[in-house]
């Protein structure tokens, strides 16, 4: 078993470039996924390989002093999906009015929520539709991913503070959307003591 | 269950990819490697990573530039901002940048021009505007910032940003801040990068062909909050700002933002070493919001000189006196220099 980091072995690969087969192999299935879950099975295929040669190509930026690479490969494949938004979009109205393609839409981990999961779904689909594409993709890393808010930072490449502050909009959102189903205890959003949400406006 | 929680638990599930799907992907990502180790065998180590390219998106190094040339906030504010001619005017006016870019036959980029040691040194500054939630509601200040950039050939280099004291928008602002404890606003940093460090593969894609180059930026921003026509006249802005465009791709980007539906010639327009440049801005409503955005740059070179973000309505963050600016960087043209400072 290789138990060098991957940035261990993404530094390796800048002489040896074979060695980024191994942070291929260790990372593809899950990103895959992630790309799956957001624009459907059939288009990840396509996209996950993309994701790998752009992380491939563009491996001498990464900062070698974070040892876990997902943040970084999350980040190229957000990137990589917003040249599919039409399509998620496309997906989440279908779901939205459908309901989940059978077997694609609950986690098996999350059994014990299977029956209100699976009568809320085409609801979640629907409310993720209102979020914006950026809000969305903070939302989507910290709930389906399991990012922190530094990972989740780290992949967008905003600060922590902006992913506060866009899930603080997400939720209010969300519970305007949700709460009619009921799903859930409204409550004020996450916020560290003292440290504030932020955000940059647009200009 | 809060309303993450309940996105969590419907979290879709995936099956695992099948042998033939993990060896299609595996087997392109092998063909690069093999390409680069080729190269690498060659001796041709220079070429492993792309040309450098800057992103600002990646790196915050949207703006390159600056210090000699500041755009005056005035641009597009108050009676001077009404727009002085039609759309045909504007349009004018970015085709014969593109023009004039279009006989350049040289522009500076790291990858194809610079020696060993050598670097491209670029410095922008502006404002941008900062607004933070708190518990007993929103305060926003606008944060001055001095960039510094240096990029050696093979992508490698230094980014330097120093953020100066914050400016409140209004009293209200200020006191939000210090009920919220005072957090800390502005954010300076100084940081290396490694071989490619400053490498985007974003420029490779875009086609030279103005209708091209047009439909591809319109995919691209498909989906933004925005209205399209703001979302590409403001894509075009960042695009501009890299130091190292190919003469007939800024052709081509002046070309595209010279069709973009509702783009009006300004006045009043200088930086403050006293240049004048021409200024077209496009107006538009975003979250409720009427904003302008201004792009500045010099008609005889095409040279980009600055931008400008405005907000001309009412909005629930921004307490100040309308219109009101919420960000600008100036640029300054980049220059060649055989070292990066200690400090």
């Amino acid at each position: 078993m290789d138990v060098r980091s991957d940035a261990e072995l993404i530094e390796a690969s800048w002489l040896e470039p074979r060695r980024f087969e191994d942070v291929f192999s260790r990372h593809y299935e899950l990103i895959r996924a992630f790309l799956a879950r957001r624009i459907g099975a059939d288009v990840a295929d396509d996209l996950a390989a993309t994701t790998f040669l752009i992380a491939f190509e563009s491996r001498g930026k990464y900062q070698t002093d974070r040892p876990d690479a997902r943040p970084w490969l999350y980040g190229i494949a957000s990137n990589v999906l917003r040249r599919h938004y039409r399509t998620e979009q496309r997906r989440l109205r279908a779901m939205a009015r459908l309901g989940p393609e059978p077997a694609a839409w609950l986690d098996d981990e999350a059994a014990t929520a299977r029956v209100d999961s699976e009568r809320m779904a085409p609801h979640i689909a629907a409310a993720l539709l209102g979020l914006s594409k950026r809000t969305r993709d903070v939302v989507v890393l910290i709930a389906w991913e399991g990012l922190s808010y530094d990972e989740t930072a780290e992949a967008l490449g905003i600060r922590a503070g902006t992913v506060r502050s866009r899930l603080f909009q997400a939720r209010r959102r969300l519970r305007d959307s949700l709460e009619p189903f009921g799903q859930y205890l409204g409550e004020n959003p996450p916020r560290a003591p003292g440290v504030p949400t932020e955000r940059r406006a647009e200009t | 269950m809060n309303e993450i929680e309940t996105i969590t638990v419907s979290r879709p599930s995936v099956p695992p990819p099948t042998h033939d799907q993990w060896e299609t992907a595996r087997h392109l990502l092998l063909q690069a490697i093999e390409e680069q180790e080729r190269r690498l065998h060659q001796g041709r180590s220079e070429h492993v990573y792309q040309q450098p390219r800057r992103r600002a998106a990646i790196v915050s190094v949207a703006a390159f530039a600056v210090a000699l040339v500041v755009l005056i906030s005035v641009v597009g504010l108050g009676p001077a901002s009404t727009p002085l001619g039609p759309d045909a005017a504007a349009a004018a006016a970015l085709s014969d940048a593109a023009e004039a870019v279009s006989h350049t036959q040289t522009t500076i980029a790291p990858g194809p021009i610079l020696d060993t040691n050598e670097y491209v040194h670029t410095t922008s500054e502006g404002v941008y505007l900062y607004v933070a939630a708190a518990e007993d509601g929103l305060f926003a200040a606008l944060v001055p910032f001095h960039r510094e950039v240096w990029i050696a050939a093979d992508g490698s280099g230094r980014i330097r940003v120093t953020e100066g004291e914050p400016e409140f928008l209004s009293e209200q602002d200020r006191a939000t801040w210090q009920e919220a404890g005072r957090p800390r606003i502005a954010l300076s940093r100084d940081q290396s990068v490694g071989p490619g460090g400053f490498v985007v593969n974003d420029l490779a894609a875009l086609s030279n062909d103005p209708d091209d180059l047009k439909r591809y930026l319109t995919n691209e921003l498909a989906g933004s909050a925005k209205p399209i026509e703001a979302a590409l006249f403001d894509r075009i802005r960042e695009l501009l700002s890299e130091s190292d465009l190919a003469p007939r791709l800024k052709a081509a980007l002046y070309q595209v933002a010279a069709t973009i539906d509702g783009i009006e010639l300004l006045d009043d327009v200088a930086d403050r070493a006293g240049r004048t440049g021409v200024a077209v801005g496009l107006t538009y409503v975003h979250s409720g919001v009427e904003r302008r955005s201004v792009l500045l740059f010099d008609p005889a070179t095409a040279e980009l000189l600055g931008t400008e973000s405005i907000i001309l309505s009412e909005s629930p963050d921004i307490r100040a006196p309308l219109p009101a600016t919420i960000g600008y960087v100036t640029y300054e043209t980049p220059e060649i220099v055989d070292h990066i400072p200690d400090k």
